[in-house]
């Protein structure tokens, strides 16, 4: 299969009172057409930091410092701020984590859902209405006719959530990214949203990026996974291999912390400990201060991504 | 909608109903006899007298004050001790110019200070803050006379762009409406300034730029219309201070409006005119306010009544 987003080595700091912080480093991974990757990792690991380096909607003190990101024929890092705009919305589009405050109060659902359309395909007037409407019905929003004329406060969160995929979907997007979709959703919208992305997807062989905390969404969902920690790839393999066979202590930590319905426990399982600030990083593994293995070489240096199996990787000395 | 418009008549009622009691008690107060007033000093203790009893300054307060709101309901706002007309149409007749003085007077402060606000809200950063605060702390803090009177001097006098004073057409309003702009406009930079910050902050600027919108159309479009809602707040609030500020500027460009005729009552202490110009202004300042709380509605949907 094709690639269809390749990042390569990708370091994106942030401007503080200390100069410039990398949020995320030498983060490298891909995605193939048609492919669900998830990215998983605790708050703060840089999951959303990735997302928003590949559209570039960093906030004004974040700035992408090396590495590439190859969207098709193009590095995305050194398009121009107006031709990248021509891929944002439109060959790459976003969901966000909460749904209630992600669309605009003052404007009608249609005018938000036509926006991207007007903007790339200049489709206009009566023909963006229908598209629009039609575009409410494929995310199984009811009487679409009359919801497109509605302010989103009139929505519950499930509702502006399939509204933001309709925006989303407007252009045909070939590659979504979803961060963290239905984190801000009831478990039972959740399992909803989560079965029309995934039937959108197979509609359209789009690619997708699903940023999630939830590692059941991931087992749900994806091809592969990328484990990120403290701004890293700690793990990155085929999920049915991570899942059986995982290879990092921080992977096998995460997934120890699901609870099992099988298991009768007073406490949950956890990871002691918290991730380190990106001010105050470790020069060795970022892990080693949680690690149960770790020894003075994890402290010294980091042992850098490692092969497990074909595509298959784990950042451990223990590889 | 309708009982919220009822509700809200009846509440103004009560509040020009309270402007009107404190007017009177007021005039009622100051030592000064109106029937002395009309009849200058040469009148006879007899002539006064009969004057008063004539005008019913010698009824009880509550009788006066009943007269006097009888008399304002049916539109009669008392006779001008010294020109002999009745307040209603000495007000009138200035309404014209002041209705176009306080126009213009607003919208220089919305053409100075929403753009600005705009644009600092974009470059928000700390130098260009310290020097937009200190700009806008001076633009506060000029009284509206010290910048009338230089404008007067350099843009009429000197530069002969415009007239210096007294009242006719356009080209006679523009220079006291800017100088009330340039002393008003910083408040409005200020506050749409921060309000517009946080609106660029916001999830819902973060979709639009996700969809591809260019700066203009996230600005103008998605962040602008979020934005101005806490601007109109204030600009309702400010129609009571443009009303303080015109009657200062009215009076520094010699402009016959309705202003000027109040600080000459207050300097001949004619009584009636001194409470019809600040019933009038009452009445406009909660007229302004009704209109406001209507126009939410139709900027924010989420506001219903």
């Amino acid at each position: 299969m094709s690639t269809i987003l390749s990042v390569e080595h990708l370091t994106t700091s942030f401007g503080t009172t200390s100069g410039y912080v990398p949020a995320i480093d030498d983060v490298s991974f891909h995605i193939d057409k048609g492919e669900t990757l998830g990215i998983v990792g605790e708050s703060g690991c840089g999951k959303s930091v990735t997302s928003l380096s590949i559209m570039k909607l960093l906030t004004a003190n974040g700035k992408i410092q090396s590495g590439s990101i190859q969207f098709e024929d193009r590095d995305l890092v050194k398009l121009s701020e107006a031709d990248m705009r021509k891929v944002r919305g439109n060959d790459i589009a976003m969901i966000f984590q909460e749904p209630m405050t992600s669309l605009n109060p003052v404007h009608k659902i249609g005018k938000q859902i036509t926006e991207s359309l007007r903007i790339h395909k200049g489709m206009r007037g009566p023909a963006a209405r229908a598209r629009a409407i039609e575009l409410l019905n494929l995310v199984g929003i009811p009487r679409a006719a009359e919801i497109v004329d509605e302010y989103p406060h009139r929505l519950s969160g499930g509702m502006r959530q399939r509204v933001m995929i309709a925006i989303a979907m407007a252009c045909d997007p070939k590659l979504l990214i979803a961060d963290e979709p239905t984190t801000a959703l009831d478990v039972t919208i959740q399992a909803q949203i989560l079965d029309l992305m995934r039937k959108l997807k197979a509609e359209r062989q789009m690619a997708m990026m699903l940023i999630t905390h939830d590692l059941g969404v991931v087992a749900e969902m994806c091809d592969r996974v990328v484990v990120m920690y403290a701004g890293k790839v700690v793990e990155q393999g085929n999920v049915r291999d991570i899942f059986r066979n995982p290879t990092h202590p921080y992977t096998i930590g995460l997934l120890n912390s699901i609870p099992k319905l099988d298991e009768r426990k007073t406490r949950l399982d956890s990871i002691p400990g918290a991730v380190p600030s990106i001010e105050n990083m470790p020069a060795g593994c970022r892990f080693a201060a949680r690690c149960e293995h770790a020894t003075q070489r994890c402290a010294d240096a980091d042992p850098g991504l490692r092969d497990v199996s074909g595509d298959y990787q784990a950042r451990c000395v223990l590889v | 909608m309708i009982s919220y418009i009822i509700r809200r008549l009846g509440g103004s009622v009560i509040v020009l109903f309270g402007i009107a009691l404190i007017t009177f008690i007021l005039a009622y107060a100051v030592p000064s006899d109106p029937a002395r007033m009309i009849l200058g000093q040469h009148a006879t203790l007899q002539q006064v007298d009969a004057l008063r009893k004539q005008m019913g300054l010698d009824e009880p307060f509550i009788q006066q004050f009943g007269n006097y709101l009888m008399n304002i309901i049916h539109g009669n706002l008392g006779f001008s001790f010294l020109q002999n007309l009745p307040v209603a149409t000495l007000i009138g007749q200035r309404l014209p110019a002041t209705f176009q003085l306080a126009l213009v007077a607003w919208l220089m402060e919305l053409i100075i200070g929403l753009p600005i606000g705009v644009f600092m809200a974009l470059k928000d950063r700390k130098m260009t803050d310290h020097v937009f605060n200190l700009v806008s702390l001076i633009g506060i803090s000029l009284p509206t006379f010290f910048v009338g009177l230089e404008l007067m001097y350099w843009v009429a006098y000197r530069a002969n762009l415009f007239p210096v004073g007294g009242t006719g057409g356009l080209s006679f309003v523009i220079l006291p409406g800017l100088t009330y702009g340039i002393t008003g406009a910083a408040y409005y930079s200020r506050l749409l300034k921060s309000s517009m910050v946080d609106v660029l902050n916001s999830d819902y600027i973060r979709t639009a730029r996700a969809k591809g919108a260019a700066p203009l159309r996230v600005i103008m479009g998605h962040a602008f219309r979020n934005a101005i809602i806490p601007v109109i707040t204030y600009g309702a609030t400010d129609i009571g201070a443009l009303f303080g500020g015109i009657v200062v500027i009215e009076d520094v460009f010699g402009y016959s409006g309705i202003g000027q005729m109040a600080v000459q009552a207050i300097n001949n202490l004619d009584t009636p005119i001194i409470m019809g110009t600040v019933l009038f202004a009452a009445v406009f300042v909660v007229a302004f306010n009704f209109i406001v709380d209507l126009l939410y509605g139709l900027i924010d949907p989420r506001i219903t009544y």
